[in-house]
């Protein structure tokens, strides 16, 4: 099975972080997405859940099993 | 495995969720053509992804797979910010044309869209190139009776839209509303586009994948149990449909929720030629089913939206 999407259907960019609203990628790490290899997707769900801290928001549940 | 797949390096994704469509980026030298462009409330992020994937080159043409407002919201938006020309399939052409919002099924599931013009449509059968690859537009009804797929028989990729995801495919609005057989145009697209050698889809929404027989076979499963059992295809029709409005405006009061299932198209539809509920019991039902399914929540007075990926199938 390959890596899910973190993608939570919140599709807005915030102007004070460069991060999606919904997902906290930048706009670079949403576009490559499906080009990205398993190695590449893993760096950017550890990206993503070290910023959702930073931001003080939990965890997303559904990327819970992608083994980051 | 999961090797990604390997796509030409004319050929970009974007993989969106549930509420925007995939949206694919086709380079030919400095020109562009993109298909799809998600839901209106999330364009401003579209036009940022074309943007960068773009870096300096030209969007020259817009193309869309079909008329739902997952697929159609951005068309506005990204011909503002590119200029680019919008083709659209020809079935859909007239209602676009006069931006019937019935047709278009806004009204039909309170669903919201920016109207746009076409420039040009696209015939069953007809070709072009993007990317640098030649295309055939396939006819595929069933989920939209209009609906195009594109097909690459050299490099083997099928762009799908709706008419086929990796697991299911789209609501079958006109079974639901009783407009035309559904059912049975989607078998006969089913069945037309087993017959190609495909070694990649690009699904209107999903990951893309190479699985196309599994693909193929699991729709057909999920057929034959809606030709079965119309109750179950209004069910998951209802499942979905409310699932998509969630991701849109994120809350809903419970107390209006039976009032909205009453006057809401969709809901009425299907619960009148299928299920024969009161409001008050499918407003329950939907509540528990959404609530079991982790894509809602009750806080409150409110139904909320979760995080989980959701069922929209």
């Amino acid at each position: 099975m390959s890596i899910a999407s973190p993608c939570i259907n919140i599709c807005h960019m915030s102007p004070d972080t460069g991060w999606c609203e919904g997902c906290q990628r930048n706009i670079d790490e949403i576009t490559c997405w499906s080009r990205a290899s398993d190695a590449d997707k893993r760096r950017i769900l550890v990206a993503v859940a070290d910023r959702r801290d930073l931001l003080g928001l939990a965890p997303l549940a559904h990327i819970e099993g992608a083994g980051v | 495995m999961s090797a990604a797949l390997r796509f030409p390096a004319s050929l970009h994704v974007f993989e969106r969720g549930w509420l925007s469509a995939n949206n694919i980026l086709l380079f030919d030298g400095n020109d562009a053509t993109l298909i799809d462009t998600g839901y209106l409330t999330h364009a401003d992020q579209t036009v940022a992804l074309v943007r960068t994937a773009l870096d300096g080159r030209r969007l020259r043409r817009l193309i869309n797979t079909h008329s739902h407002s997952d697929h159609i919201g951005g068309n506005a938006s990204v011909q503002r910010a590119f200029g680019c020309t919008i083709t659209v399939p020809a079935g859909m052409a007239d209602m676009v044309a006069r931006w019937d919002e019935d047709a278009l099924l806004l009204t039909t599931a309170r669903q919201v869209g920016e109207r746009f013009s076409a420039d040009a449509v696209l015939d069953p059968d007809d070709r072009f190139v993007a990317g640098e690859l030649e295309w055939q537009a396939l006819a595929v009804p069933g989920h939209d009776m209009d609906a195009l797929a594109y097909y690459n028989a050299e490099r083997r990729i099928l762009i799908s839209g709706d008419a086929l995801w990796r697991d299911g495919f789209g609501i079958l609005f006109a079974d639901v509303l009783g407009t035309g057989d559904g059912l049975g145009e989607a078998r006969r697209t089913l069945e037309a586009i087993g017959r190609l050698a495909v070694d990649a889809v690009i699904p209107g929404h999903g990951a893309p994948f190479s699985d196309f027989d599994d693909a193929l076979e699991r729709a057909f499963a999920r057929l034959r149990a809606f030709e079965d059992d119309g109750a179950r295809m209004a069910r998951n029709a209802i499942r979905a449909c409310m699932t998509f409005s969630l991701m849109d405006t994120r809350r809903m009061a419970l107390d209006a929720l039976p009032q909205h299932l009453a006057e809401t198209p969709l809901y009425r539809e299907a619960n009148a030629r299928f299920l024969g509920m009161s409001p008050d019991a499918l407003a329950s039902w939907l509540i528990g089913e959404l609530e079991r399914a982790g894509v809602a929540g009750r806080e409150g007075p409110d139904l909320v939206a979760r995080q989980a990926v959701p069922m929209l199938r």
